[in-house]
């Protein structure tokens, strides 16, 4: 009897119209030139604006602050015209001045995401509503860059002069946001609750809902049971594959194509040094045999080493398939014993994939265990490679669509996510001179052309496209997702019917 | 009395340093690199070896240990590497919810033992009664954590199934605490709201706790219930009641009282595995981030805060014991 | 109810046999994929099979064998380090009884879990860090126990005649002291086994202990909690076997108690 009159006491009616959704743990931050995982991208693309964006479902530029823009034909110059009536949070009106001030502070060697503005040589504003930015030299990739959902997105003056505490503003904007996006924050309790509300003064289309509200709920099980009993509208991201064709009554799935490809790096200086055992082990862990199994209908066999919304490769990638072969070649070495490891934070999917391939690597005589490599290591890994693992297979997402992103992020000599440390330097010279070229068909053969040498030398093995998969509450619409941003939707379009 | 708790109070702190140390050292051996979680996966090598020079990680262990020591000693438990913020605000914002959390499962865990206990003392041959807490302590605790909240959130819906409030009840008060902040400001709707939420993790941490302490009481019980003054006292003529009540558990309460103190010691573990279940922004949760980003001075933080907690609740159990037995202290 | 205890310490002579001839008596690989995911329990697959494919009965008995085996081995490294330090301390007395006191403090204020984390984190994940980590931590129960034991036991009438008719120091300790001891250490150590079994499953949920693919009871519950309300039997039956045996240590125990008042 209490405990009915307990909760009763406790339902309360909202008047205005909220959105709920969950995060597994805290961000550190919702500062753009700070934030560098990749969940929060939904907040702080609904706090703060950039000058260029992906259209919903594409990878098509369209404008954003920037209302049109133009490159000079020697491709050094950009010249972005700015929007009429934009304003910050707190009411002031952005002026091109304002976004120079923001553009230095991003190009500020201790923030994370500086790299971002590397090659410009100066950047200017001639009027209230120009801002030109000259590199040094031309870059294709450039406005990608700029659309990217890391890319530098404008902070205001009550941040960036006020506020700016001798740090750039980094520790006011750890609990505050100054942005001129459609939403504020609002509330930022830590492992409880971050709360945004609608922005009146917004110079752009009007959000549907008031408030979203996003909760702190470490353990998918219970998002999955609050996404049921509605007290969670939407869970973005690791909802678990195998139940994604039997969702409860009333929920809805949304799986589009991401750039999230999963790839298996191995690690050449130990058991893998063998070039025979490397072919019989990727004749094993062949994505054929077991991608069905953990994804169902939500991935396909990669085609290249680029995520396929990136570019489309011809065909599948071609795995060896002889698996007689491969047992012989594992016991003319006399079995080999591996160990697999993957990034701790996707730990459901990436376990499972690992486990499987346990399971198939044992059919050819291979021995195998896993462990789960908290962040902060995976890029150690590369300092003491006789104690990391033999393969390490993730799902990582390059800063944006342009391929230059992906060889600079993963396959170049000294990349940040390279994680053994392989370096060519054909492959490095083959991804400069691509990253000049204009003409996309031909720039994609020259990447393509790369991605075979990559794995005919056995360094890495393209496994998967994963479709990123939302799993919402029917009735919501307008969804805004895009391929290039990972795990989220957009707060300033969705809505209720 | 003051002269033993001051000496506790010292041997406390020669435990704690042994602790940083011990934890100090064994950071020396993960292969971990905080400037790299601070950056992120995608920044380049130059900018996180910037990093790691401000951060001082690239300086020997000894240098790190005393600068450490030096800070801690004026207060300052140096900044958390996950949250950014410093770890004396962190502690400060986690540490009320996980001890409201312990509070109310050793509360509801003495009185449920006592419960237990005390008929079987005067009853021992309810065959019954001993199956089912032997039964109660054999669940591993991530099991009732599972199945609880499974029944009286998802099937019944009675009880909220995580966090510590719904947000339109929070008013914010002195102490962190929601039950205390909740009778303090007078919101009677918190209050309840806040006891809602306390009860499937309490009783989740309370478990263990009331069949240990029960089990530990009846048996010292059982032993006093043979000393000869029991039989004095009966012969006396007092009720079985009061017999109970100023002889036997006067003298029954050491063992039990220091086995709360053992069970809070090691509720630890228990706290990350309830905390992560019912999504209880706490201490543990704190934990298990600052583990996930090698976060060495978060770690400090709370192995601080809970041998603290530790101290403070023995203290408290030796007075008691003094008090109740006077032959002690 | 005698006869259940008895049931029980038949049921620790069952287990162990078990624990030791498992791999001989499972039906499968605990590794490979054997069938379909998510398979029911049927005729056919007693226990039904895990989220890979593999067969959830022997993955159970592998996991029995993970936590029986290694929650001996706690049990053994605190007894014997335990006995040996007691033993030291309760005859020398003084300053090493003293300094037995304040570490056997350290170690109940420093929260096992996390020096376990931490020794993970640094040394990569193993059943023998874990079970290194764990008894570390578990001797010095041992240790206080065998000490006040055997301090007791010195001011009983047998040990004073023993000691007032000329035998002294390792003589004294090992031939009347120490073998006083033993019963109640045997009793505490067979109900603890009960404890150490809670706790290594405990550490398991958090990940430490070996490593995958390794069927550890408690990380089989901690990774299928998303199928709690789909497949039940794969995060239930771990933690129902951990139940079992745990119920079977603490059962055992209280005969084995019950009978030594006897004797």
């Amino acid at each position: 009897m209490l405990l009915v009159l307990l909760a009763l006491a406790v339902r309360a009616a909202p008047a205005e119209r909220v959105l709920r959704v969950a995060y597994n743990e805290d961000v550190a931050t919702f500062d753009p030139d700070d934030a560098i995982l990749l969940f929060g991208l939904d907040a702080v693309r609904v706090l703060y604006e950039g000058l260029v964006q992906y259209k919903p479902g594409t990878t098509e530029i369209a404008g954003w602050l920037a209302q049109r823009w133009s490159v000079s034909p020697d491709g050094l110059t950009y010249r972005f015209i700015l929007h009429d009536g934009v304003t910050f949070h707190d009411g002031r009106p952005m002026t091109s001045a304002d976004v120079l001030a923001y553009f230095k502070r991003r190009r500020h060697p201790t923030l994370p995401l500086s790299y971002f503005l590397d090659g410009v040589d100066s950047m200017s504003v001639p009027d209230p509503h120009t801002f030109i930015i000259k590199l040094k030299t031309p870059q294709p990739a450039f406005l990608d860059r700029l659309a990217s959902p890391w890319a530098p997105k404008v902070i205001g003056p009550a941040a960036l002069v006020e506020h700016a505490g001798g740090d750039l503003g980094v520790t006011w904007l750890n609990d505050h946001a100054d942005g001129t996006g459609p939403f504020m924050l609002a509330e930022m309790v830590r492992g409880q609750r971050y709360v945004l509300v609608r922005n009146a003064h917004y110079w752009g289309a009007r959000p549907y809902f008031d408030r979203i509200e996003i909760l702190i709920v470490p353990t998918m099980n219970q998002q999955m049971l609050m996404l049921q009993r509605g007290e969670l509208d939407i869970i973005e991201h690791g909802y678990p594959f195998d139940q994604l064709d039997k969702v409860p009554a009333g929920l809805k799935v949304d799986a589009h194509d991401a750039l999230g490809l999963e790839i298996a790096y191995f690690n050449r200086s130990k058991a893998l040094r063998n070039r025979a055992v490397r072919t019989a082990v990727i004749t094993a862990i062949n994505p054929a045999r077991w991608l069905h199994e953990v994804f169902g209908a939500f991935a396909t066999p990669a085609r290249s080493l680029y995520p396929k919304a990136m570019i489309r490769g011809p065909a599948p990638v071609v795995f060896p398939a002889d698996l007689e072969a491969a047992r012989r070649a594992i016991a003319a070495v006399g079995g080999v014993t591996l160990e697999i490891g993957y990034a701790d934070q996707e730990a459901p999917v990436q376990q499972r994939i690992a486990e499987f391939m346990v399971s198939l690597l044992k059919g050819i005589g291979v021995t195998a265990t896993v462990r789960s490599i908290p962040i902060d290591q995976e890029s150690s890994m590369v300092n003491d490679l006789q104690r990391a693992p033999d393969i390490f297979i993730a799902q990582d997402y390059p800063d944006s669509v342009h391929p230059a992103t992906q060889t600079g992020v993963f396959f170049e000599t000294g990349a940040a996510l390279n994680f053994f440390g392989y370096s060519n330097p054909t492959v490095d010279a083959l991804c400069a001179q691509a990253s000049r070229i204009t003409s996309i068909a031909e720039r994609d053969r020259q990447y393509l052309r790369i991605s075979d040498i990559l794995f005919a030398d056995g360094a890495f093995v393209p496994l998967a496209d994963i479709k990123d998969v939302i799993v919402y509450r029917a009735g919501l619409t307008d969804l805004g997702t895009r391929p290039a941003l990972p795990w989220a939707v957009d707060y300033g379009t969705i809505r209720r019917q | 009395m003051w002269l033993f708790l001051v000496r506790r109070i010292a041997a406390l702190g020669g435990v704690l340093l042994a602790m940083t140390v011990v934890l100090f050292a064994l950071q020396q051996l993960v292969p971990a690199d905080p400037a790299r979680a601070l950056m992120g996966p995608n920044a380049p090598n130059s900018l996180v070896e910037q990093k790691r020079k401000e951060m001082g990680l690239d300086r020997p262990m000894p240098v790190r240990y005393a600068r450490y020591l030096y800070q801690l000693a004026h207060g300052d438990l140096g900044q958390s590497i996950s949250t950014h913020q410093p770890v004396t605000q962190d502690l400060a914002h986690f540490a009320p919810a996980t001890l409201e959390l312990i509070a109310a499962a050793l509360l509801l865990g003495c009185l449920l033992g006592a419960a237990v206990a005390l008929p079987q003392a005067l009853r021992p041959s309810i065959g019954g009664l001993r199956l089912a807490l032997i039964g109660a302590a054999s669940v591993p605790i991530f099991l009732t954590g599972l199945l609880l909240p499974l029944l009286f959130w998802y099937q019944l819906g009675w009880l909220p199934g995580g966090g510590r409030i719904s947000p339109d009840n929070f008013h914010p008060g002195p102490t962190g605490f929601m039950t205390l902040d909740a009778i303090i400001t007078g919101q009677p709707r918190m209050l309840l709201d806040s006891l809602a939420h306390l009860v499937l993790p309490a009783v989740t941490l309370a478990l263990p706790i009331a069949v240990s302490v029960g089990r530990t009481l009846a048996s010292s019980l059982q032993e006093v219930y043979t000393q000869g003054y029991i039989r004095t006292a009966r012969a006396k003529g007092l009720s079985e009641g009061r017999v109970l009540i100023r002889h036997a558990l006067r003298n029954a309460a050491g063992p039990p009282l220091t086995m709360v103190s053992l069970q809070v010691a090691m509720i630890f573990s228990n706290i990350l595995i309830v905390e992560r279940l019912f999504a209880w922004p706490g201490l543990g949760s704190y934990m298990v981030q600052a583990f996930a980003s090698a976060d060495l001075p978060a770690v400090l933080g709370v192995a601080i805060v809970s041998a603290v907690t530790y101290l403070a609740v023995a203290a408290i159990v030796d007075i008691l014991r003094a008090l109740l037995d006077p032959r002690l202290g | 109810m005698p006869g259940l205890e008895a049931a029980a310490i038949c049921m620790l002579f069952v287990i162990t046999l078990i624990a030791i001839i498992g791999p001989w008596l499972a039906p499968a690989d605990p590794v490979v994929q054997i069938a379909a995911p998510y398979q029911p329990p049927s005729l056919r697959y007693l226990f039904g099979t895990d989220e890979i494919g593999r067969d959830m009965l022997t993955r159970l008995i592998y996991g029995v064998r993970l936590t029986w085996l290694p929650s001996l081995a706690v049990i053994a490294i605190g007894v014997v380090v335990g006995t040996l330090v007691g033993a030291a301390a309760a005859v020398a007395a003084g300053i090493v009884d003293s300094m037995l006191a304040r570490l056997t403090e350290l170690f109940i204020v420093i929260p096992s879990t996390m020096i376990a984390l931490a020794a993970v984190a640094a040394l990569g994940p193993g059943l023998w860090h874990t079970v290194a980590v764990m008894g570390v931590f578990w001797w010095p129960w041992y240790a206080r126990i065998v000490r006040t034991e055997i301090k007791t036991i010195a001011t009983r009438p047998h040990a004073e005649a023993a000691r007032l008719s000329g035998v002294a120091g390792l003589r004294l300790v090992l031939r009347y002291l120490l073998p006083a001891a033993l019963p109640s250490l045997l009793v505490t150590a067979t109900l603890d086994v009960a404890n150490v079994i809670l706790v290594l499953s405990l550490f398991s949920f958090l990940g430490l202990g070996a490593p995958a693919p390794a069927p550890e009871l408690g990380a089989m519950t901690a990774r299928s909690l998303a199928s709690l309300t789909t497949h039940w039997w794969i995060p239930i039956l771990p933690a129902v076997a951990i139940f079992v045996l745990v119920v079977t240590a603490n059962l055992a125990g209280d005969g084995l108690r019950s009978l030594m008042k006897t004797v």
